[in-house]
């Protein structure tokens, strides 16, 4: 049981670099700030929360982090295969493929991210169609194998997503997303809606797909309890700033900023 | 530095809380504390009740903020000061050289007990069969029924939810432990296993730091005491007079820290901590 | 020559009357084929832009026509800007020149235009269609005008028009087969059986208007020009003579066209698309030909040969 055998070191958290940066991004809804001046770096394999109340500029930070929304001012800039990408400097049609390759969104609300008429494999397949995949009985295994890998029964393949559970729309979101292998996950609140018992196991999923596929990513949520089981670190927002950053468990634990404080504390009572 | 085998040092480690949400008042609770623990050593942390015991494990840990000194840990050459280390670096302290057994077992609620203690082997790499042969090898020496080992532990009973808790940390064997009440909701029967196990990480060469209630099991486990009674501070608010430090400190810890009272809801604060690696 | 005792079938020599004489003849008080001449250089124009961009839909400003919207009101602008009076016009509904729309278009052309009609589909110049391709092959000195209803081929799985415009912009075209991969997930098979979406040139998805999938192949490298109208959707586009189109499909569910047991009861004709006719209420039915010429020349040649050989 030596610890050798599992490859620790130093270059491990040192030496990587940043899969996504973002500096100083603000966006406006006209005069209404929606953030401002935020600057982050997501690192390899790691979950980053954005925690805050509605109305904190989290959702629009989430946006224009995943290329949905073009940020007032500010970049950001996503890292592939060694190269830096400016992912709002690039040409659309760039961009398009980019976000379709490297980068999932799971929306709170299924019906953004699914295609309700469109039945299951049908979601599964479209991002491997529009990448070229011309083969349906490929296109078929593909998306039997996703649906087992998020725990879908895969006899449920030809079903249109409005015979599916809130849970189970979820669940073909992910695997829609991640059918590409993307190394970027953006969640905005994903269990927001389901109900506990479904909260947790779609939790665990997640957890799971992360460390098996290394993803990166950054989930957008009030609810606490979701940021504890999934963050590894966590942005706190306010009036569209970012007021306080670090360790999610230490944030949550041992809170500094007064607004911190107040979230945290009035999330445990209630 | 003086290097004398030292794996975990703190260097005047001071700790405060500022609670904004009541007026701003300001707790402290821990002044110029140092201390250091060498390979295979094991220090025991005493002190009257509340004297913040707990919050120095969890400060090691990253869990909890310093405001001045430095907390350093060494992982075979590698010096890390977990008050500025980034949260990517202290994860990884956590994955590698720090284990901590809480007083309370936080998981995510449907997740077997096998899956639990796999975990931490899992955030490493290593293959699911071999991590699962492992866990189960610890499962079996802490005495966990088999037939529990497909069951989510909230719903088990005190004494097998801590040693759970206690074998997700021993599977990872890392060189630092952190131990705050170990054996409290055990029977004697279990207790004796545990102080053996934690022995034996010892003659590996594991540096311990525990908070442990009983005297007795101290002396046991432990060849150092330090009292954190002498760095504790008297007069701790600084601009409402007089206040009991011990009172906050575990007004803290109890609400603020371990939700699993009261609301044991699923997606509720129980969610709790299941992220220590 | 008539395809049903009791209606004749008009041929050229008893509609042609207007064209003779060189003038342009056509009802007083109009211009040549009813569109003014500023309209008809608008749709020219456009027109060029469609044949040099094969299959991409150009935007014109589309007028108002004396039919409503889905009877071809795009066809006919179409056919209105590029007839001439030496133009022999042919039009045809569902394969069939006697069906009310086709007589309609013909007799509005005759009277505005003064322009030949037929219904031969070898001695037209130019051919308006709705819904069908003519049997017999067409020449390099023919038009073909399609009427079209809906010209985007995303439109019902991607409603959002300017979300449209990108796809083709970029030819960003994988949801067109998750359509495709609907058919054969719910069928077995690909179950588009009209308006079967095409590559035209390898660039543009197009939608060859509702005809069956069974006359898709005859557009490929087609020699006659074929133009498509859409008069409510304000679009036209072209496919220009010789060129490539493909019909969308999977590498391992290739595009087929329909195939039947049945021949015309009419001519006789195995390879002729036919419709299914209700002869009774009590279940008989009947397969003719869709095409009334095609059928009209088989049955005419059989009759000429059974003549020629007693």
């Amino acid at each position: 049981m030596a610890f050798s055998s599992e490859s620790s070191n130093q270059a491990e958290w040192a030496a990587k670099e940043p899969v996504l940066r973002a500096v100083r991004l603000s966006h406006f809804y006209g005069q209404r700030v929606g953030c401002a001046g935020v600057s982050l770096d997501l690192w390899p394999g790691e979950v980053l929360g954005i925690v805050g109340e509605s109305g904190s500029g989290k959702s629009t930070l989430l946006r224009c982090l995943s290329g949905w929304q073009e940020p007032s001012q500010g970049r950001v800039q996503i890292r592939r295969e060694g190269e830096v990408l400016d992912l709002y400097a690039l040409e659309e049609s760039v961009r398009r493929r980019l976000l379709r390759t490297q980068i999932g969104v799971v929306f709170q609300r299924a019906e953004e991210g699914v295609r309700m008429r469109v039945s299951a494999g049908g979601n599964i397949g479209e991002r491997l169609m529009a990448e070229g995949m011309r083969h349906y009985g490929r296109l078929r295994e593909s998306a039997r194998r996703w649906m087992e890998r998020v725990e879908l029964d895969p006899a449920r393949l030809d079903d249109l997503p409005c015979t599916y559970s809130g849970g189970m729309l979820q669940r073909l979101q992910i695997a829609k997303n991640l059918v590409t292998e993307p190394r970027l996950l953006f969640l905005d609140e994903p269990t927001t809606g389901l109900d506990v018992s479904v909260q947790a196991r779609l939790l665990d999923l997640l957890r799971r797909l992360v460390r098996e596929m290394n993803l990166s990513v950054v989930m957008v949520t009030h609810d606490l309890a979701v940021a504890r089981v999934l963050a590894h670190r966590l942005l706190v927002m306010m009036g569209g700033q970012v007021v306080e950053e670090g360790l999610m468990d230490r944030v949550l634990d041992d809170p500094q900023h007064p607004y911190t404080q107040l979230l945290v504390s009035s999330r445990l009572v209630a | 530095m003086n290097d004398n085998g030292w794996m975990l040092r703190l260097e005047s480690v001071s700790k405060s809380f500022t609670l904004h949400t009541q007026g701003g008042a300001r707790l402290c609770v821990l002044r110029n504390l140092s201390l250091a623990v060498r390979q295979g050593e094991s220090v025991a942390l005493t002190g009257p009740s509340g004297i913040g015991k707990s919050s120095i494990l969890r400060m090691i840990y990253g869990n909890y903020a310093v405001d001045r000194g430095r907390i350093l840990v060494r992982n075979r050459g590698v010096v890390v000061d977990v008050t500025t280390a980034s949260a990517a670096c202290v994860l990884w302290l956590r994955r590698w050289t720090l284990g901590y057994v809480s007083q309370f077992l936080r998981v995510i609620p449907r997740v077997p007990t096998r899956q639990i203690v796999m975990e931490p082997l899992l955030e490493r790499g290593v293959d699911p069969g071999r991590a699962r042969e492992r866990a189960e090898a610890v499962l079996i020496r802490l005495q966990i029924p088999k037939r529990l080992w497909d069951l989510s532990p909230t719903t088990f009973s005190g004494g097998e939810q801590q040693r759970v808790n206690i074998a997700r940390v021993l599977v990872g064997e890392y060189p630092v432990l952190l131990l705050d009440e170990p054996t409290a909701s055990l029977d004697p029967a279990n207790r004796e296993i545990v102080v053996e196990m934690i022995g034996r990480a010892r003659e590996r060469g594991t540096a311990l730091l525990g908070v442990y209630h009983d005297p007795e099991l101290r002396c046991r486990v432990a060849e150092r005491t330090v009292d954190v009674g002498a760095f504790a501070t008297s007069a701790n608010s600084e601009d409402e007079g007089v206040t009991d430090g011990s009172f906050h400190t575990e007004a803290l810890s109890d609400k603020a820290l371990d939700p699993g009272d009261g609301s044991r809801s699923v997606a509720g604060g129980s969610a709790g901590n299941a992220r220590l690696l | 020559m008539s395809r049903t005792p009791g209606l004749t079938v008009p041929n050229r020599s008893t509609e042609g009357g207007y064209a003779r004489g060189g003038a342009l003849k056509g009802l007083p008080g109009y211009n040549f084929a009813f569109l003014d001449e500023v309209t008809k250089r608008m749709i020219r124009r456009t027109l060029l832009k469609a044949v040099a961009i094969p299959g991409h839909q150009i935007p014109f400003a589309s007028r108002e026509m004396p039919l409503p919207y889905g009877w071809g009101t795009g066809g006919i602008q179409i056919t209105a800007s590029i007839i001439g009076p030496d133009d022999v016009l042919k039009v045809i509904d569902q394969g069939a020149d006697d069906t009310t729309n086709a007589v309609s278009i013909r007799s509005f052309f005759r009277k505005t235009a003064g322009v030949a009609t037929t219904t031969r589909t070898g001695e037209a110049t130019v051919i308006q269609t709705r819904h069908r391709i003519p049997e017999q092959p067409l020449r390099e000195d023919q038009i073909l005008v399609y009427q079209v209803p809906i010209p985007e081929p995303l439109r019902f799985i991607e409603p959002r028009e300017e979300e449209c415009g990108k796809v083709h912009a970029w030819a960003d075209y994988g949801i067109m087969y998750v359509k495709l991969y609907e058919d054969v997930a719910r069928t077995g098979r690909i179950a588009t059986t009209f308006d079967y979406p095409v590559v035209v040139n390898g660039r543009y998805v197009m939608s060859p208007s509702p005809i069956p999938k069974f006359d898709t192949p005859k557009m490929h490298r087609m020699p006659a020009l074929q133009l498509f109208g859409a008069g409510r959707e304000k679009r036209i586009y072209a496919v220009p003579p010789y060129t490539d189109v493909k019909p969308l499909d999977f590498e391992d569910v290739p595009f087929e066209i329909e195939r039947w047991s049945r021949c015309c009861a009419l001519c006789g004709a195995t390879e002729h698309y036919l419709d299914e006719i209700v002869t009774d209420d009590v279940g008989g039915r009947r397969f003719v030909c869709s095409d009334s010429d095609a059928c009209a020349q088989r049955r005419a040649k059989a009759a000429r040969d059974l003549s020629g050989n007693s």
